[in-house]
């Protein structure tokens, strides 16, 4: 149980303003670091292996710089043992946080520290206890599904048919994805519990059944089927039934993923010329454009958990990972790469960038720092990530 | 006086004009793909191929993706939703469960030979068949028209630029570009099939303007009954 923030700042406080006769700094300010736009200075110490080196990680995705204590606003420290002792204090020795961890491996209680330590300073959720699924693909093309902590580790496959995979999809509560798989000889859209292992078809229509996307809700599936001439946008609930078709392109559609309020879908569309964004009722209706100004086009969109952006790849030689306010407007190009992801924070992307000419590498992205941190993986080419919610 | 008549005619026409022509119109050039029986639902009974079957053997389930067999489907038809198959378990080595036999597609034999140097290329970014392209197709339509037994694969590919599931939809609407082709020269669309490999198939394994544009292409695969 949390230590109420306030009620030990304030006795702490209260015990020490008799003894102190230094100079008053301020106390620290959470509000300050709020938007995000400056890492947060803090210093690190009294950890050791895996739990260090997690934590390290962890805090600096969730917008901390570890500095020198002379130099850090905030202090966090601790050991790891038997359990995980965890503190967060600031330069006058207010306590943000104290609080023991037990009851799981070293990696995932440094995590759970690590989420109270973000949220200690930045009131937001941390995301250093979720989860990643993405694409591994072999020198032939064909791959596999993989899940991972966010962070790389404890990388598993969660198939073995030797396919061609594309674009895993979270359902609910992260128990099962989507997928599109040639394993039967063409390209059909399957659903896949993560706990049992079992595996039913979505979608198996004549012509290609691609990119599927769950909604949030985990109830219905947005997908791109070519069954009706062209590929074009549909909804069926998770085993393909009371299908629904919401386009009907002249040029053909790609790439649907939906509005966290389960309300909208984007997708791309080169209807008029270019690939762009465009975004329609999840009941149909007309589609309206999501203008992105400033890029020719746009592919690959995500929006964010929090409804406010849109994250998508633009090309212009390379590929560049951008956002714009999810109603449209200027479009931001923040780092190479492409195929961003939002994590639940609203604020972390993962994305997928190539090294020259060689294989493909997942990264994470603080929005609004710019700074990137690559995902270790021991794979060759890994791409197509997608974030559990 | 005079406006405000004008602009209630005005109206009234629009409205006309919009209940007769609907407001859902299926664009041109886009032929939906009937003949293959829709398989939805928990699972797809028919959709699995028997690894240990003789290739005589009809595949088990309803619809069997044969010709004249199976029901229609197109825009708006209710799905069929068929018993629940057995689930894979993809930790057995070969999947566990039915595995896809690529020497076949929809119960017939794939022949790439037939017409592998009828191979359509495409214009970076574009699915539309040029008119230097279409010779090729004449004696694939042609072979078709003699042998009605017959059906044709078109498998659509791009070059390595473009993002992953962009570039699979583009693959797909190259198949169909040259489906709707060969659907204008009299053969019936129930034969042609499309299926999209996206960039992950390439022909060319090279990273300049001469691979890609080998790369860009649709590839016709003559399908043929079991027999």
């Amino acid at each position: 149980m949390n230590l109420n923030r306030r009620q030990f700042a304030a006795s702490l406080a209260l015990s020490l303003s008799s003894l102190s006769v230094r100079a008053q700094e301020p106390k620290f300010d959470v509000t300050r670091y709020r938007d995000g736009s400056q890492a947060i200075p803090i210093s690190l110490s009294g950890f050791s292996g895996e739990v260090a080196s997690a934590l390290r990680f962890d805090l600096e995705v969730g917008g901390c710089v570890v500095v020198g204590a002379d130099q850090a606003q905030v202090l966090v420290h601790g050991s790891n043992g038997a359990k995980l002792e965890g503190f967060v204090s600031d330069r006058q020795k207010n306590y943000l946080l104290a609080k023991a961890y037990t009851g799981a491996n070293q990696r995932q209680l440094a995590h759970a520290f690590a989420d109270d330590v973000i949220f200690a300073l930045t009131q937001t959720r941390g995301i250093a206890q979720t989860r990643v699924a993405f694409k591994v693909k072999a020198a032939n093309n064909t791959g596999e599904v993989y899940i991972a902590d966010y962070d790389g580790h404890g990388a598993q496959p969660v198939t073995a048919d030797h396919a061609i995979i594309a674009a895993p999809s979270w359902g609910a509560g992260s128990q099962w994805l989507a997928y599109t798989s040639y394993k039967l000889g063409n390209a059909d859209i399957f659903s896949h519990n993560l706990a049992t292992g079992e595996r039913h078809i979505v979608a198996r229509y004549g012509g290609s059944n691609l990119s599927p996307a769950v909604a949030p809700g985990g109830r219905l599936v947005a997908m791109v089927l070519s069954k009706g001439g062209k590929p074009d946008l549909y909804v069926a609930d998770i085993h393909g039934r009371g299908l629904q078709q919401l386009t009907r392109s002249r040029e053909g559609v790609s790439s649907p993923c939906w509005s966290p309020d389960g309300q909208s879908i984007c997708y791309v569309s080169n209807d008029d010329g270019p690939a762009l964004l465009y975004r329609i009722g999840a009941n149909g209706g007309a589609p309206q454009r999501i203008r992105t100004v400033g890029v020719y086009n746009a592919t690959e969109p995500d929006w964010s958990p929090d409804g406010k952006w849109i994250a998508f790849t633009t090309q212009r030689g390379g590929f560049e990972v951008c956002v714009v306010p999810a109603a449209g407007g200027d479009a931001q190009s923040l780092v190479s790469g492409q195929d961003p992801v939002w994590a639940p924070n609203s604020r972390t992307l993962m994305f997928c960038k190539r090294g020259r000419g060689g294989p493909l590498s997942l990264s994470l992205l603080d929005v609004p720092t710019k700074r990137v941190k690559d995902v270790p993986l021991k794979f060759g080419n890994c791409s197509q990530p997608a974030w559990a919610r | 006086m005079k406006k405000s008549l004008f602009l209630k005619l005005a109206t009234v026409a629009l409205l006309a004009a919009v209940t007769a022509t609907g407001c859902k119109k299926t664009p041109k050039n886009v032929t939906p793909i009937h003949g293959q029986p829709t398989r939805v639902g928990t699972g797809t009974g028919g959709g699995p191929i028997n690894p240990d079957a003789s290739p005589t053997q009809p595949l088990p389930g309803p619809g069997t993706g044969l010709p004249g067999t199976g029901t229609a489907t197109g825009i708006g038809t209710t799905p069929i939703s068929t018993p629940q198959p057995p689930p894979f378990n993809p930790n057995v080595p070969g999947g566990g469960g039915p595995a896809g036999n690529l020497d076949e597609f929809e119960g017939m034999w794939k022949d790439a030979s037939a017409f592998a140097g009828n191979t359509v290329f495409f214009d970076y970014d574009k699915s539309v068949v040029k008119a230097s392209e279409l010779g090729k197709l004449q004696p694939v339509i042609a072979a078709l028209k003699a042998a009605p037994q017959n059906k044709l694969l078109i498998e659509g590919h791009c070059d390595e630029r473009g993002t992953e599931e962009y570039n699979r939809a583009l693959g797909e609407r190259r198949a169909l570009a040259i489906r709707e082709r060969l659907a204008k020269s009299g053969i019936s669309p129930d034969r042609i099939r499309t299926v999209s490999f996206g960039e992950d198939k390439p022909s060319a394994l090279g990273h300049d303007e001469a691979a890609w544009a080998k790369n860009r292409r649709g590839e016709l695969i003559l399908l043929k009954p079991k027999n």
